[in-house]
């Protein structure tokens, strides 16, 4: 392969431009304040650049997809490893975006980032990316089951961090309640 | 009254669009006539909604895309031109080499000819004789086929000039096309070089080029300059 007019090279870029903004969502959405977004699609990118050769890029939204929530994940396991306690990160956020934001929105993005991130990823490729639960498991690794009780687990989770906030606010009955 | 996890899960596998049709009819009918069941479908679609909005929120601006398409080519340029200079030091590093190793083999052989002693000037010039059948002595220093068909084998001659020097028409099989071998010897009679050509007017460049060479290398020592070959 000379370099010169690759046209997968070409076709990359393209890809890349086009679906910056949801993989830069799907990365903040995973990792949180626990690394920086743009450090995950960057390295998720340049990845799958190296390896452009082996994909069919005429598809290329749900393979760069894959490749930042995998990267995501990779990251915050070897972040574990070596920061322990952060389990519970605060998002730190200016006054102006609090003052903008809806609080209720604001409160539930609180609550997903202190999902386990594999409840987290699997949320987001669901409600985000619409992902069928077949997918979400192919890019997850894992069995369509596990899938479904991640997804299960992480919305009642979710609930359950909330339900003060809800029942203060009239935001909807809590279940049980 | 709550619902049970295993009818929350049929919720939760009706909003994500996972029911098959015959649970679809099924929980279709549950909801007109189950109002809890109904409004808790409703309390997880809002739910729902705000996850939704709570994930768009986290859509960076233009700016910030632009920003992060940039870091984006940064990265990948950093990357093409950190894969280039690898080859191009490599590129470099195989002419050097094989530069040094065509001028070591060069000096090597026309040392070792100069050492031999062969004397003389003159030039091939001639490189056939008469023929004889395979297996004979003349065969001596020709890779022939030990059990091929009977070979026309010519003699070779030596050389006029080159001393250990001579063209030896190689033995084909009959209809194929002719071919010629230089085969250069030391005094002592250890072979320098044998080179196979199509036809007798290249076997004759060579060995004249090869002669040429030699003479050059003997008017160089003679005016006191030292060729790598030499030291061989």
């Amino acid at each position: 392969m000379a370099g010169g007019s690759d046209p997968t090279i070409e076709l990359f870029e393209r890809a890349v431009a086009q679906h910056s903004r949801r993989l830069l969502a799907i990365a903040r959405a995973i990792v949180g304040n626990r690394a920086a977004p743009e450090d995950v699609v960057q390295q998720a990118v340049t990845n799958l650049f190296q390896h452009r050769h082996r994909y069919d890029w005429r598809e290329p939204g749900g393979l760069l997809k894959r490749a930042v929530v995998n990267e995501a994940l990779r990251l915050l396991r070897h972040a574990r490893m070596q920061v322990v306690g952060d389990e519970h990160p605060d998002r730190d956020q200016t006054p102006l975006a609090s003052m903008m934001e809806n609080e209720t929105v604001a409160r539930v993005r609180e609550a997903i980032s202190r999902l386990p991130d594999h409840f987290r990823a699997a949320l987001v490729l669901c409600e985000y990316e619409n992902l069928s639960y077949a997918e979400i498991a192919a890019t997850l690794n894992a069995s369509v089951p596990q899938v479904k009780t991640w997804i299960f687990r992480a919305r009642r989770q979710i609930e359950r961090m909330l339900r003060d906030y809800v029942e203060k606010n009239k935001l909807g009955a809590p279940r049980g309640a | 009254m709550s619902l049970s996890d295993h009818e929350l899960e049929l919720l939760d596998r009706y909003l994500d669009g996972d029911l098959s049709e015959a649970e679809l009819v099924g929980l279709e009918a549950r909801l007109k006539s189950d109002v809890t069941m109904s409004s808790e479908l409703s309390r997880l679609r809002e739910w729902r909604a705000v996850r939704v909005e709570a994930f768009a929120s986290l859509e960076p601006g233009e700016l910030e895309s632009q920003r992060l398409q940039w870091y984006v080519r940064g990265a990948l340029q950093q990357h093409r031109q950190a894969a280039r200079p690898v080859l191009g030091r490599a590129t470099v590093w195989m002419r050097g080499l094989t530069r040094v190793a065509a001028v070591l083999v060069l000096g090597f052989a026309v040392g070792y000819i100069y050492r031999g002693g062969v004397a003389g000037p003159g030039a091939v010039t001639e490189a056939t004789s008469g023929a004889t059948v395979a297996g004979s002595p003349a065969r001596r220093g020709l890779d022939l086929t030990a059990d091929g068909p009977p070979l026309l084998v010519p003699d070779s001659r030596h050389i006029a000039g080159i001393g250990a020097g001579s063209i030896t028409p190689v033995a084909v099989p009959l209809g194929q096309p002719p071919a010629f071998e230089v085969t250069l010897t030391d005094a002592s009679g250890k072979l320098i070089t044998r080179q196979r050509f199509a036809t007798l007017a290249e076997a004759q460049q060579f060995a004249n080029d090869f002669h040429r060479l030699r003479q050059k290398q003997l008017q160089l020592r003679s005016g006191g300059v030292r060729l790598i070959g030499d030291d061989f």
